[in-house]
């Protein structure tokens, strides 16, 4: 190890490694170098931790909602592919759950009510679903009931900005959904914005999505929306939100928002 | 008598629970928990590699997803759970890459591909190396990556923090011997 008296003496023995001496300071110091093996040995050490340094990691610091949005990525996974790669343990507990019994809550009630009448005819009813009516409706149930069926905070998918939060409330005719959105680009002339909720299978070419209404936003970005939709929450865990043009029914726009039922 | 535990062995064993607990479906608190001791970690890894911020995010994510789809396989006897997620990020980085919305939109011929090493030793080198630098007293970094980031000469430094050159010298000394004993305690130099 160079002596640490004479190497205080020759700090330049840093700046050498690093190639940060001015071209003045480095001649004069190579000069030194020359008959010197205190700062030889030190150049030597000095040279390793440069060299170190040229492999660092660049100094990129993560958004602090990413452990949330990486939650919500696993979860969403859970959901679409569950039943293909749960491991054998989670299948048991599943399994331990189910014999249990049914659970009683608002959530599991709503979920056989949907079950016991929409099985089958949901998709054709949902294509029938009049977002006007459900804002009636839903201002009227939404203080009428206790907790909601379903609670999701949605966040930007990359390359998008702005985030929001649904709630559904079980009613006797579907669900009420209260859907906030902030920090959403403001809405051109002709477009809007439409709301899905998306099935345990929707996957690109096989679409397994059911609108819940269509909104626009002004400059603001940030508006608080009722909808209404008979897609059942716990069946439809995933909410997107997408851009879309007038023309058929169908998603095409990037989704920009995204969430799942965190109830 | 008693037993000294080894401190890296418990962290180890604290760490391949928490992927057991996500092999049984149990995802919210040990996801939470490895991604506050390596998500910093992958996204400078993602960054690095895919130089994009969303890109970056996409990553993270994905590792996370990656990890719960094969959390029931994995085997703390063969990899710690650190070596694994980045085994992982690597292979979703590549695949992130090589998917055509992760491009630029210029001729490929201009971008070269980003050199992904082949060794997760190497990832973990670069993050490691980081994080010495992160842990250096503030001045001390400062004028070492302004030296290493921007290649600014001392002369250059010393005006831009409006400093004598004296000062920056001293400082790039002390923190290279400093960022020497982080780099040896983390095992990246020899002593």
């Amino acid at each position: 190890m160079p002596d640490t008296g004479h190497a205080f003496d020759h700090p330049e023995a840093a700046g050498y490694a690093l190639g940060a001496l001015d071209p003045d300071d480095r001649a004069l110091f190579e000069e030194h170098l020359r008959t010197c093996e205190q700062c030889q040995a030190q150049v030597a050490e000095f040279s390793l931790v440069a060299a170190s340094l040229a492999t660092a990691a660049p100094a990129a610091e993560p958004r602090r909602d990413l452990e949330r949005k990486i939650i919500a990525a696993v979860k969403d996974a859970m959901m679409t592919e569950g039943a293909a790669v749960l491991p054998a343990a989670a299948v048991a507990t599943a399994k331990a759950r189910a014999k249990a019994g049914p659970e009683d809550n608002l959530a599991a009630r709503a979920r056989r009510w949907w079950q016991s009448r929409w099985a089958v005819p949901l998709y054709a009813a949902l294509a029938g679903a009049a977002v006007t009516a459900a804002a009636f409706a839903a201002a009227i149930f939404i203080h009428s009931s206790p907790a909601p069926a379903a609670t999701i905070s949605l966040s930007a998918q990359p390359g998008f900005a702005g985030s929001g939060m649904a709630t559904a409330r079980a009613t006797q005719s579907g669900f009420a959904i209260s859907l906030t959105v902030t920090g959403l680009p403001v809405s051109k002339s002709g477009q809007f914005y439409e709301c899905w909720y998306a099935g345990p299978d929707n996957r690109p070419g096989h679409p397994q999505l059911i609108t819940a209404g269509t909104f626009t936003v002004d400059s603001t970005g940030s508006h608080t929306f009722s909808m209404w939709s008979a897609a059942d929450p716990a069946k439809f865990k995933i909410m997107q939100i997408t851009l879309e043009q007038p023309g058929d029914a169908s998603q095409h726009g990037k989704v920009i928002l995204s969430g799942i039922d965190q109830t | 008598m008693s037993q000294t535990r080894d401190p890296d062995l418990a962290v180890a064993a604290e760490e391949a629970a928490l992927v057991a607990r996500i092999a049984r479906g149990d995802v919210q608190e040990p996801i939470a928990e490895l991604h506050r001791r390596y998500g910093k970690r992958l996204y400078r890894f993602g960054y690095q590699y895919l130089r994009n911020e969303g890109l970056a995010d996409e990553l993270v994510q994905e590792t996370f997803v990656r990890l719960w789809r094969t959390a029931g396989r994995f085997d703390a006897a063969k990899a710690s759970v650190g070596t694994y997620l980045f085994v992982l990020a690597r292979s979703a980085a590549a695949d992130l890459y090589k998917r055509p919305s992760s491009r630029p939109l210029v001729s490929d011929v201009d971008i070269p591909e980003p050199a992904i090493p082949d060794s997760v030793d190497q990832i973990i080198n670069s993050l490691v190396v980081r994080e010495a630098l992160d842990s250096l007293p503030s001045a001390q970094a400062e004028v070492i990556r302004l030296t290493l980031e921007e290649g600014l000469t001392q002369t250059q430094v010393a005006q831009r923090l409006n400093l004598p050159l004296g000062t920056v010298k001293t400082r790039t000394f002390f923190g290279m011997r400093a960022l020497r004993a982080a780099l040896i305690k983390r095992g990246v130099v020899n002593a």
